[in-house]
């Protein structure tokens, strides 16, 4: 969806804009939430999150008329900073200070480093063109489990296949991907 | 970079591409977290619309002075009024008497406080003993429950597994001798090659091998269970190594050595067991042979379970043996 289409809408009421915008975003704000919150958060804290996110996106096109830019850049910078704070909040292991003596403090970005981000989108689409290479149903049992953070149990209902056989899927499609990815020169230990 | 930076963290185009690819929101949960989405919005647009704005003068009113000067001066005669009908009534005041009376009046009055402020003192200690008391009890009571619970999951998952175990690998299952299948067996490296009998299980418990996986992971973690159930079927297509088990589309087969050199029957043996909590809030639980032990002249290692709390409920995750071996 662009500007255009959003103004578009917008000239109909700002009701069809919301709906519209929900319609067309709302799977990719919660691949976000969920990718973020995977681990230490239920799923619903992550509709939560997801509602806040579009309750803030829907707020700031009120204010923001004319507005300029990416939409979905700014729809996912929102969703990120709605799920860290989500994330904050419910994890209470999370990091919330660094000492200063840390050894991790060289992590910290002072500011974006262009190539390490470039090289790290680069890696993700290699990992994902290598899960899609399993096919379906493996492709979609390995993307629930370690992006959304679904459990086996969850995966079965989405799958429409029994949790044992998700289990046993899982397993293999694993071994699967580990060879897959070891072939694209991503081989170092610990991924999977 | 390990599995977490792989799939967490993800950029626009992962996401989008996730989104597209893989939706995990159907028209129903879409139209539910809309509605909460909007309602979210209008709760925030209408608290927003109540800003407060302006300043107002505020005038108290007039009668409010006098009211308070005629309040004061009401309090102000009761209190005058109240002590002069008390002093009439009861006589002079304790100030007015004798200086030997004034003195014994006060040592009495000395005494009388010690006495009641060591009475007091001697009261609280024993309201402080007793609810200390009470506190003690019911921490112990509180340990106990707790050791209590932790025992009886302990138990009820250690005489689930006993009991797994056995029929798995202590010739417990009942089978059909005459429907026998054969496997060739290569070693790991491939380089020899023997047959294997197996017996069709036909046993009620577990009628299909889904019903032993089943039982597999109602006892054990989703990696333990994994595990076993590898070990028993290991490649049951190409066979290396000792499967126990091979599944085929008519059922399932148990190994024939397996089966017909069953080992102790552990299911009935008595054993003692002592479980605690780690700091992980895992369950430790050590189990010692001692029936068996008594049996046989070898020494019986001593077995410890750690039990997980997962989302199914408690599961074995690990059992380890410790070597017991006297040092010489």
């Amino acid at each position: 969806m662009t500007d255009k289409d959003l103004r578009r809408y917008a000239e109909q009421s700002s009701e069809a804009a919301r709906r519209a915008l929900f319609d067309e975003y709302c799977g990719y704000v919660y691949v976000i939430c969920a990718n973020k919150l995977k681990g230490c958060a239920g799923g619903e804290d992550i509709d939560e999150c997801l509602n806040d996110t579009f309750a803030a996106v829907f707020r700031y096109l009120d204010t923001s008329s004319g507005h300029e830019g990416d939409l979905k850049g700014i729809i996912g910078t929102i969703a990120r900073r709605t799920a860290i704070s989500y994330f904050r909040r419910l994890s209470p292991d999370a990091d919330r200070t660094v000492s200063i003596d840390a050894e991790n403090i060289r992590e910290l970005p002072s500011d974006m480093n262009v190539a390490d981000e470039a090289e790290r989108s680069a890696m993700s689409e290699t990992v994902l063109d290598c899960i899609e290479a399993l096919g379906k149903p493996d492709s979609s049992i390995i993307v629930y489990f370690y992006y959304y953070g679904k459990s086996t149990k969850e995966i079965a209902s989405l799958t429409g296949l029994s949790s044992t056989a998700v289990q046993q899927r899982l397993s293999r499609a694993r071994k699967k991907l580990k060879k897959l990815l070891s072939e694209a020169g991503i081989s170092e230990e610990g991924y999977l | 970079m390990r599995s977490s930076d792989v799939f967490s963290n993800i950029d626009d185009k992962t996401a989008e591409r996730l989104a597209v690819g893989y939706p995990v929101l159907d028209s129903r949960q879409k139209e539910r977290l809309y509605a909460m989405s909007k309602r979210k919005y209008e709760i925030y647009t209408d608290s927003g619309s109540n800003e407060v704005s302006g300043v107002e003068r505020y005038r108290r009113p007039k009668w409010y002075k006098a009211a308070s000067i005629a309040a004061a001066a009401v309090l102000v005669v009761a209190g005058i009024g109240g002590s002069t009908i008390l002093i009439s009534h009861y006589g002079t005041s304790p100030a007015a008497g004798t200086g030997i009376a004034g003195t014994e009046t006060a040592t009495l009055s000395e005494e009388q406080a010690a006495s009641i402020e060591a009475s007091v003192a001697e009261e609280n200690r024993h309201i402080q003993e007793s609810i200390a008391e009470d506190a003690e009890k019911a921490k112990a009571a509180r340990a106990e429950d707790e050791q209590k619970s932790i025992d009886a999951v302990a138990k009820g998952l250690i005489d689930s597994y006993r009991e797994f175990i056995c029929d798995l690998f202590a010739g417990n299952l009942e089978v059909d001798k005459n429907n026998i299948v054969t496997r060739t067996i290569k070693t790991d490296d491939g380089q020899f090659e023997y047959e294997r009998e197996f017996y069709l299980v036909t046993d009620q418990k577990y009628p299909t091998w889904a019903d032993i996986e089943k039982c597999c992971y109602e006892i054990f973690d989703e990696e333990q269970g994994q595990k076993i159930l590898e070990i028993c079927t290991e490649a049951s297509e190409d066979v290396n190594g000792s499967p126990f088990m091979c599944v085929t589309e008519n059922g399932y087969y148990i190994e024939k050595g397996i089966h017909d050199n069953g080992m102790d029957q552990l299911v009935s043996s008595e054993y003692d067991m002592s479980a605690y909590t780690d700091e992980n809030g895992n369950i430790i639980a050590s189990v010692i042979e001692t029936e068996l032990s008594k049996v046989h002249d070898y020494i019986i290692p001593e077995k410890i379970f750690t039990i997980v709390n997962t989302e199914n409920g408690w599961r074995i995750n690990k059992v380890d043996e410790e070597d017991s071996t006297p040092e010489n």
